[in-house]
């Protein structure tokens, strides 16, 4: 058995060629970069032919690449979630069929499951996350890679439950013991992870120099992913009390106007630091910006995203008297509402910027 | 406390010539490309310094029995000072002194003379200035750490360069392999190279640089297909698309497409850059869209910056105004042969069919190119967009799977032709041509698709008590819709979120799946409505509905079960799976053999 997706796709490409099926193999080969890169026109060009291919051969393990890493670039972007609901948890009771119970990728797909319920509500949803997380891991062999990336999921949940002394504990532990982690640390693959769980956790629990200096190695596999490692460089240097540097950090965030929606929870989280720093000045540019990265947030179905950064346009707005971007932002968080999992805190939250800002 | 002071730096010259000889160049042969390229300055600088008239000419020679190599030119050749200036020391570059976009100067790091000790263990150089004819100087130089400049007797004004090879590089005193070097390297340059005195030069005129707006424009197509043909290894080209511009500072250049059939998301792209006559990169196919894996071409820039061993370019914004030049003239040139050159056009959607169509999903502009042109693989054949468009009056037919169930029946049965989405680029291209043509699509096997299919029909409360006792216990969702062809009575589907949802909530489920997983995925399923998986259409417009209704009787029954049986077989065999098939086939006999011992009585 080949405990390696990647190593049995790559036996499989090889095997493809030498019976002459070499178109099919470099669609494959094509569509896996296209994957990787999160380049959803050449995916969605190209998966349809693949999985009829995948079905019509009876190849469930292919059947499960091919849906999983369609899922997984589907992710990258920062397209609405919701819509890969059914076909993620049909893909995981397809991946618990007993032909495909020593698929390698079968874990993947309780992993891509995590990425969805993360983008609707990251926090609403962790503690189903992090039970699904732990029973899985608790049955995978930590020399899989696929123990690396699951590991690096839990630690995301962890900081979405507020937990980050213990992602810090996780991730040490599983630095220490399994041998796929402590290499994929090392793989230019996972630097996003890293920027993402591993340096947010050590701020989060004022370890502020081995964030500082794992962000400095950070090399992000794709350019975008470095304004997500910018703002991480923000947070650290305001913690640390040095303004120059966090000010240089935030000057190379493309601009706050050209940011992606895929940022909005790392900037949802720096906005305030970097005002209170005056990084940047509350105006109203800055609120409306604010406003229509939730809207956009709400409209893809991000709604915990948008949910936040609606609460966060409603206190800047009491400081600069806009009523009406208060309101409109008021309106954004009730949309919002009930595709949260956290009904109760958030209604809650509701409840109170209502009261304070109307 | 002394105050501390600047002091210099200093420089371990054989190190550092160590590492410019082997690191900085990946291959020792880039030696012959400076060397020559340091000729073509010369001719340039000339140029520049002097209104003399003369005919500019590069020689290169090679002795292999002395084991040198001799490169003379007639440029400008350098004076005693010059030499000490500029050949002596190492990144002090002439011509960087006064390179300008205008001219067509390559040389830009002073380094290109140091490639010379890569392959020689003893350079000379003997030169007469245009600045200074009545002088002549001499600069010879061991493995370049050291170095005599004499004054010699006046030669012809130029250089003439003679390096003794080392016997590591013996093999660049062959003839074909230094042909195959300046072929490869320095072809495109503007002066004249001759090899071993020959009369030809070895240089070739790409066709941008002689065409002219007054040729007929077959000659310059020939011309283009021609030069084409000469730079293409891989591919016989079918056409060819020009790189032009009415801006200087753009570069100009030949694309060609493949004459042989890709298939999509193939990357078959080569790309050659020259940079002022000099090629700088064999293959830098990324400077093509990513979507063009069935073009191949040459260009050629004064703007784009070599990087320092001038085997890369520097990724600057020249760079990406380049990368937009050829992916904007690619586009105008399809667009150019579909309107002017109908048969390559055809043949080229022939060959690159697939590879199209990946492309205009992935491009706007391209899509706006193509859109009317490609074709999709349909139940019915291939056809264009505008053909099923044309018959497919109530929106587009697309299927997903290579299983067609009952629905594809339906849609076939209306003389529709179903679109296979399954095969590549077909389903991306309709979305995107539907979303502009402002058509539904209707995707069979999906709720949305059953629904356009076969419209729900409202049904009295008495009918659907009889219907409910003709087909007994289905452990089905019967449905009441109205819809042709007449002679399909009833249909079974199969729906997608009921199969999700009578999953997740088994006791199976139960005791297979993780419990997170089982916490998240009830949370979804309890939010749809608990119905059958499958689901029965019954065809309320089907003379044998009718039938059936009118007898409601015993028979009536048999036949009712006998279609259901004939109905799952159709179209839920995949859901069903082997035993409910043999299930169904077992109920469609059973009932037939009732049916025919009722006719015996």
């Amino acid at each position: 058995m080949n405990d390696d997706i990647h190593d049995w796709v790559m036996d499989m490409f090889r095997e493809m060629l030498a019976n002459d099926q070499r178109e099919m193999a470099y669609k494959i080969e094509a569509f896996n970069s296209a994957a990787f890169a999160s380049d959803m026109e050449a995916v969605e060009a190209s998966f349809p032919e693949l999985l009829a291919y995948a079905r019509s051969n009876e190849n469930a393990w292919l059947e499960i690449f091919l849906r999983h890493w369609r899922l997984q670039a589907y992710l990258g972007t920062p397209n609405d979630p919701r819509p890969l609901v059914t076909e993620a948890l049909d893909l995981v009771a397809f991946a618990h069929k007993d032909n495909t119970m020593d698929c390698p990728q079968r874990i993947c797909a309780i992993d891509d499951l995590n990425g969805i319920y993360g983008s609707i509500d990251a926090a609403g949803y962790a503690g189903e996350r992090l039970e699904m997380l732990n029973e899985v891991l608790a049955t995978t062999p930590n020399m899989r890679e696929c123990y690396s990336c699951l590991t690096f999921g839990k630690i995301g949940v962890l900081l979405d439950l507020g937990r980050a002394e213990e992602a810090v504990d996780v991730f040490d532990t599983a630095v220490r013991e399994a041998p796929a982690v402590g290499s994929s640390v090392r793989g230019k693959y996972y630097y996003r992870s890293l920027a993402e769980y591993v340096a947010r956790a050590y701020i989060e629990t004022n370890r502020t120099d081995d964030a500082l200096k794992l962000l400095a190695k950070c090399e992000p596999p794709k350019p975008y992913t470095q304004t997500e490692v910018d703002l991480l460089f923000v947070m650290a240097y305001l913690q640390k009390g040095d303004k120059k540097s966090a000010h240089d950090a935030f000057q190379r965030v493309s601009s706050i106007k050209e940011i992606d929606n895929i940022y909005l929870k790392r900037l949802v989280e720096v906005i305030p630091l970097a005002t209170d720093a005056k990084l940047i000045d509350v105006d109203d540019e800055l609120v409306q910006r604010l406003l229509a990265l939730a809207e956009g947030a709400s409209t893809r179905g991000r709604s915990g995203e948008a949910f936040d950064c609606a609460h966060l346009v409603v206190s800047l707005s009491r400081k600069l008297n806009n009523e009406d971007a208060a309101t409109k932002a008021i309106m954004i968080m009730e949309e919002s509402l009930p595709s949260l999992n956290r009904q109760d805190s958030a209604k809650k939250t509701l409840s109170a910027t209502r009261q304070t800002a109307l | 406390m002394s105050t501390p002071q600047f002091k210099n730096t200093s420089v371990d010259l054989s190190g550092l010539l160590k590492v410019l000889s082997e690191n900085l160049y990946s291959q020792s042969e880039v030696a012959i490309r400076e060397l020559v390229q340091n000729a073509s300055d010369a001719i340039g600088r000339r140029r520049l310094q002097s209104s003399d008239e003369f005919s500019p000419r590069i020689d290169v020679s090679i002795d292999s029995s002395e084991k040198t190599l001799t490169i003379v030119d007639n440029g400008s050749g350098l004076t005693a000072d010059e030499i000490e200036q500029f050949l002596a020391r190492i990144g002090s570059g002439f011509t960087r002194t006064i390179k300008t976009p205008e001219n067509d100067f390559i040389g830009a790091f002073g380094l290109g003379f140091l490639t010379a000790y890569m392959i020689g263990k003893r350079v000379v150089m003997e030169t007469t200035s245009v600045n200074n004819p009545a002088v002549g100087s001499c600069f010879v130089s061991d493995n370049g750490e050291r170095y005599i400049v004499s004054q010699t007797e006046p030669g012809p004004i130029g250089s003439r360069v003679t390096v003794h090879m080392k016997n590591s590089h013996e093999n660049l005193s062959d003839f074909d392999e230094m042909e195959g070097v300046l072929s490869r390297y320095c072809r495109l340059m503007i002066a004249p190279i001759h090899l071993q005195e020959n009369d030809e030069p070895i240089n070739i005129a790409p066709p941008w640089r002689v065409e002219r707006d007054d040729e007929p424009l077959i000659r310059r197509q020939d011309r283009r297909k021609e030069f084409a043909e000469l730079m293409e290894s891989r591919f016989e080209p079918l056409c060819t698309i020009p790189i032009s511009s009415d801006d200087d500072n753009r570069g100009a250049g030949l694309m060609w497409i493949h004459n042989s059939s890709t298939f999509g998301g193939a990357d078959n792209r080569w790309m050659q850059i020259y940079v002022r006559g000099m090629m700088v990169c064999q293959n830098k196919h990324e400077f093509l869209p990513s979507w063009a894996g069935f073009v191949s071409g040459v260009y050629e820039s004064r703007v784009l910056s070599p990087t320092a061993s001038r085997e890369d370019l520097q990724t600057d914004d020249e760079y990406f105004d380049a990368q937009e030049h050829v992916a904007d003239n690619l586009i105008k040139g399809l667009a150019e042969i579909a309107r002017t050159q109908p048969e390559t056009w055809r043949t080229i959607l022939r060959r690159h069919n697939d590879a199209l169509l990946g492309a205009a999903i992935a491009d706007p502009a391209l899509y706006e190119v193509l859109k009317d042109d490609l074709q999709l693989p349909t139940t019915e054949g291939d056809l264009t967009l505008e053909d099923i468009h044309a018959r497919s009056p109530n929106g587009f037919t697309v299927t997903t799977h290579t299983d067609g169930g009952a629905d594809e029946v339906v849609a076939r049965a209306f003389g529709t032709p179903v679109i296979l989405g399954y095969r590549y680029g077909a389903a991306a291209m309709l979305q995107r041509y539907a979303e502009e043509t402002g058509t539904d699509i209707i995707e069979l096997g999906t709720s949305e698709g059953h629904t356009r299919l076969f419209p729900s029909q409202t049904v009295s409360g008495e009918t659907q008590a009889l219907l409910s006792d003709i087909f007994g216990e289905t452990g089905a969702t019967l449905r009441y819709a109205k819809f042709e062809p007449d002679y399909l009575s009833v249909i079974a589907l199969v729906d997608k979120e009921q199969q999700l949802k009578a999953f997740y909530e088994s006791d199976d489920a139960d005791r297979d799946m993780n419990a997170g997983v089982l916490r998240l995925a009830r949370a979804f399923t309890k939010k749809i409505d608990p119905e059958s998986p499958v689901q029965l259409v019954l065809n309320l417009g089907s003379p044998l509905m009718q039938l059936l209704i009118a007898r409601g009787d015993n028979k009536a029954k048999s036949a009712a079960q006998i279609m259901l049986a004939s109905a799952r077989m159709l179209g839920t065999r995949k859901a069903l799976g082997a035993d409910g098939f043999i299930g169904a086939m077992q109920t469609f006999n059973a009932h037939l053999m009732t049916l025919l011992g009722d006719a015996d009585e």
